[in-house]
């Protein structure tokens, strides 16, 4: 069964990466764009720490970090997840009866069945600010490889609770979306920030403290109490995504559209 | 004129029937405001500087109902170019690109009041007094909503590149990156360094942004004066590069689609 799987995984992202491959110079313009993208958002911190010196006891270095875990665990599931983004769609005109007749799992196809080259610039953004972090080492390295892994999980089951939202309301995309990117704008703040209610907020209704709270903290000063921490929340956000998702599926009624793939 | 009226009106009706849309945007909305407010107050209480996040929030604010309420129109006319639905309207007697215009000006319209007015109130209790006097308060709408409807007419022309590149995502996203950076999208350019301003300032996004959201807690008639010629200016600049585009984009239609 696992055997099956990765080989379809393995199968749809060479097919993704031959597509990506047909206007060569075009993909890595792309990429070349999104790591710009990313270093101008990057460098607007960075003036902020230059101003401020230190935020609630972060500097740049911890930034940086905050930045790699973010980068890493975002190109992740922008590069093997994406698919879910369009799952409202499907949802709302019925093209998710193609999947639900398949001979695979529908979750698993849906989430695989996008995917953006540009993304790699991401991975290469997110190393690059690893190596400005300042935790440089076989270990943190380790660590960071282990959180990004978790944190991309994490992000898999949140893109999953938002666009399920389409199974329960009409035209929820623009909504999935926000609820989504507000996540991510969460995710991007310096976590030394979230105190108090913040805190509780960023581990519950934005689940952005097990996005990159926990992964940054278990590679700064590694504790099993923060990978565990970590752990139990990806677990727990997967476990709802899921509930949700099979709830949905219940709740669905097909739109009754004729198509073949 | 009358069928872009038209066009216009059911836009906007379109966009506040779409109830889930413009909630969604209002949560990111709200969600930022949180947030912000939060980063400010922790770094005005470090600094001593209690002020900062009363400034700076308004600011966020009105920043925000700028870029937020955009519709994807860069999205919608490169796919209504890929898939040949421009091709389809290119023979009826309205001009597509003033269409597609005009009706994201609606559904940007309708976003953009409803986060003017529940933004501005959640960010009063948040803060109390704003930092600018409520009689400047329609001067300073109007100036953002007009930087608005620029920022509408700069995505389509974002829309109109699909003409040269095979896929506008990261065009667009780099492009919202440089309204947050180039134009102090999220941290106004007071506190970037004088060499990058000096950049700034020969975009467009400087003066569509930064100038026009700044009388926020700068307000003055020379500094009104000054935003309103530099965005005159980039309009007709994006003008004519829109006109330009649609004009090559008609002519090769044919090859496009239909």
């Amino acid at each position: 069964m696992a055997a099956k799987f990765i080989k379809l995984f393995l199968y749809v992202q060479k097919s993704n990466l031959k597509t990506a491959f047909l206007n060569l110079s075009d993909a890595l313009v792309n990429v070349l764009m999104m790591m710009l993208n990313n270093f101008s958002y990057i460098f607007m911190w960075w003036i902020l720490f230059q101003n401020k010196g230190s935020i609630n006891g972060w500097n740049f270095g911890d930034m940086a970090l905050l930045f790699a875990v973010a980068n890493i665990s975002f190109a992740t599931y922008a590069l093997f997840m994406r698919g879910l983004e369009t799952l409202p769609e499907y949802i709302d005109s019925g093209g998710l009866d193609n999947f639900l007749v398949m001979p695979r799992s529908e979750l698993m196809l849906i989430a695989f069945s996008e995917s953006s080259f540009a993304n790699w610039g991401d991975y290469l953004t997110g190393f690059i600010m690893y190596f400005f972090s300042g935790h440089i080492g076989w270990t943190s390295f380790g660590l960071l490889i282990l959180v990004t892994i978790l944190a991309s999980v994490l992000l898999f089951a949140i893109r999953l609770l938002a666009s399920s939202l389409a199974f329960f309301i009409n035209d929820s995309q623009r909504l999935g979306d926000n609820f989504f990117i507000a996540v991510i704008t969460f995710a991007s703040q310096p976590s030394s920030i979230y105190t108090g209610w913040y805190k509780v907020i960023s581990l519950t209704i934005v689940p952005a403290g097990f996005l990159v709270y926990y992964p940054v903290e278990v590679i700064r000063a590694f504790s099993w109490t923060n990978l565990l921490c970590l752990l139990g929340g990806v677990a727990i956000f997967l476990a709802l995504s899921l509930l949700v998702w099979r709830q949905g599926l219940k709740h669905y009624s097909s739109g009754n559209r004729f198509g073949v793939r | 004129m009358n069928k872009y009226a038209a066009l216009y009106s059911v836009s906007l009706k379109q966009a506040w029937a779409a109830k889930a849309s413009l909630y969604g945007r209002l949560f990111f909305l709200f969600i930022l405001i949180f947030i912000y407010n939060h980063l400010w107050e922790v770094i005005g209480a470090e600094n001593n500087s209690l002020e900062l996040n009363r400034t700076y929030i308004w600011y966020l604010l009105f920043a925000e109902m700028i870029i937020l309420s955009s519709p994807r129109a860069d999205r919608s006319l490169f796919n209504d170019i890929r898939d040949g639905t421009m091709a389809y309207y290119v023979g009826k007697p309205i001009s597509f690109f003033l269409m597609r215009c005009v009706e994201a000006l609606g559904s940007m319209t309708a976003s953009f009041v409803l986060m003017g007015v529940l933004g501005s109130l959640a960010t009063l209790l948040l803060t109390g007094e704003p930092p600018f006097l409520w009689r400047h308060f329609p001067i300073i709408f109007l100036m953002c909503y007009l930087s608005s409807c620029f920022n509408v007419l700069l995505t389509c022309a974002v829309g109109l590149c699909g003409l040269w590149l095979a896929s506008i995502r990261t065009l667009s996203m780099l492009i919202e990156r440089l309204v947050f950076t180039l134009g102090g999208g999220i941290f106004p350019l007071s506190i970037y360094p004088d060499w990058f301003i000096d950049i700034a300032k020969y975009t467009p996004f400087y003066s569509f942004y930064y100038l026009t959201i700044k009388l926020v807690y700068d307000f003055s008639w020379e500094n009104l004066a000054v935003a309103v010629t530099l965005n005159s200016g980039w309009l007709c600049l994006i003008a004519l590069f829109t006109i330009f585009a649609y004009g090559r984009l008609t002519k090769r239609i044919n090859i496009y689609g239909g």
